[in-house]
């Protein structure tokens, strides 16, 4: 067992989202996670790792317990939340890849080469790193924010929608991306989508009145 | 002996007609505001008429506690003034204000005071009341510049700051951009009024002092000082209330509550 989280409860405006809900992921999962919209699938991975309140939720994570809040940072740099909007800081390409680098719990440094070759690989070739991200699509930005998450090595990758924006070619990329970085070892990546991914997954999950439902395949 | 012209109620009457040309071309140019003028300028006779009273009183007091007592009143007065000119707030923002004012006014106003004037006894209401005024009202506006900037940067920007948590980022690294940001802003009217001083604008304290007929150059002596007194109380209270706004919103240090944060 890689982590495991909960209980995890929710609601919206007076409305219970899910109660009592608990996350566990096993070492090389690919783990599809979906549900009708508004059952509060981002709300769970905010609350997995502390964005959203969750006091009583526990995390333990490969064999040690994380505590709220003071090991949050740690927690956070090795289970690493891919946000659906794709969020940038204003700046160019090249900041934007290397702001989480400058951070203390940094475990490595911003390698150039590295980025290039997963932009090659994303189809991003063509953009010069000192181009404002101002300047990129949505499309761009999206793929912008998934070379970050894979430069970041997290060990385990909460990707909350990251197909948006790109067409049937680039998806079947990131999905390759995907097997390729998490299918092995101590590694996990939970993808919540609202369509299938183009590919092998190991589980999928299915969120909706209030609980977690494991679905066989 | 007097070496300055003392002004009689008569002066202040002719004085007025410049106000009532004022109100004139209020009527004439339908601009509609000479209402709001006659209050103003009435408010300005008797509000000044009655500080006047008050300082003649406090001025020959020698009791500290009252100087004290009216220092506090300031104070949270300045603090009260501070919340009322942010665009949001947040739940206690009050008490943060008033604490900064507080700790502002008594850092620079007693190195002002205490070791750069010295004044004895140490209570001297008629020095230390309008320095410590002089401290309060300008970091309210340095103060509330910077909370405005800093609060909107939280609203507007979350996605960025919580961006930065989600890769790990501690308290610190997390409010960066938003705290540079908003001491920066906090910062420019005191930067601005150093930069065009003596050139572009000659200071009302100073103008009053040359007036009553002090030396200029003793009048530039505490012009300068009271600019970078000024300086150092916009630089205060610019970074601790922005520290403060900042360490109740990052609830715990790890997440953004901007649930908080009021308009």
């Amino acid at each position: 067992m890689l982590l495991k989280c909960g209980p995890l409860a929710a609601c919206k405006g007076g409305n219970i989202l899910y109660h009592n809900v608990s996350l566990t992921l096993f070492p090389g999962d690919l783990v599809l996670l979906t549900g009708p919209s508004g059952a509060g699938k981002t709300t769970l991975l905010r609350q997995i790792i502390g964005l959203d309140p969750s006091p009583t939720t526990k995390r333990f994570f490969d064999g040690r317990y994380y505590r709220y809040p003071e090991d949050m940072p740690e927690f956070r740099r090795r289970c690493l939340l891919l946000a659906a909007n794709a969020p940038m800081i204003s700046g160019t390409i090249e900041e934007n890849l290397k702001f989480p680098f400058s951070f203390g719990w940094a475990q490595d440094s911003f390698k150039v080469s590295r980025a290039q070759s997963f932009l090659r690989e994303l189809g991003l070739s063509h953009l010069d790193l000192s181009r404002p991200v101002s300047d990129l699509s949505l499309g761009e930005r999206h793929r912008l924010a998934l070379v970050r998450a894979l430069l970041w090595e997290p060990t385990i990758l909460l990707a909350d929608e990251p197909f948006t924006g790109l067409d049937e070619e680039n998806i079947k990329r990131v999905w390759h991306l995907f097997e390729q970085q998490f299918r092995q070892g101590k590694k996990a990546l939970l993808v919540v989508s609202h369509q299938r991914p183009p590919g092998f997954f190991t589980r999928h999950l299915y969120l909706e009145g209030g609980t977690l439902k494991e679905m066989v395949s | 002996m007097k070496a300055y012209i003392v002004l009689t109620p008569f002066d202040l009457f002719l004085s007025s007609f410049l106000v009532l040309l004022a109100g004139f071309f209020s009527v004439v140019l339908r601009l509609g505001v000479e209402k709001r003028l006659l209050v103003a300028a009435l408010r300005t006779v008797v509000q000044l008429s009655l500080l006047g009273l008050v300082l003649e009183k406090v001025f020959a007091t020698h009791a500290p506690f009252l100087v004290i007592f009216i220092l506090v009143l300031m104070t949270v007065v300045a603090g009260r003034e501070a919340v009322s000119r942010t665009k949001y707030r947040y739940i206690n923002m009050f008490l943060d204000t008033v604490f900064v004012m507080g700790v502002t006014a008594f850092v620079v106003g007693t190195v002002v005071t205490q070791v750069v004037l010295k004044v004895k006894p140490w209570y001297q209401p008629q020095y230390v009341i309008p320095i410590v005024g002089m401290i309060l009202g300008n970091s309210l506006n340095g103060l509330s510049l910077a909370l405005d900037a800093f609060l909107d940067y939280l609203v507007t920007r979350k996605d960025e700051i919580e961006l930065y948590l989600s890769f790990g980022a501690t308290r610190f690294e997390a409010l960066q951009l938003p705290l540079r940001y908003a001491v920066r802003r906090g910062l420019i009217p005191i930067i601005n009024a150093m930069s065009i001083v003596g050139v572009v604008s000659l200071p009302g304290i100073m103008t009053g002092q040359i007036l009553a007929g002090i030396p200029p150059a003793h009048a530039v002596a505490y012009q300068i000082l009271i600019m970078f007194m000024l300086a150092g109380a916009y630089a205060l209270g610019t970074v601790l209330v922005t520290l403060c706004a900042g360490w109740k919103l990052l609830d715990q240090g790890v997440r953004l509550a901007t649930e908080k944060i009021k308009t």
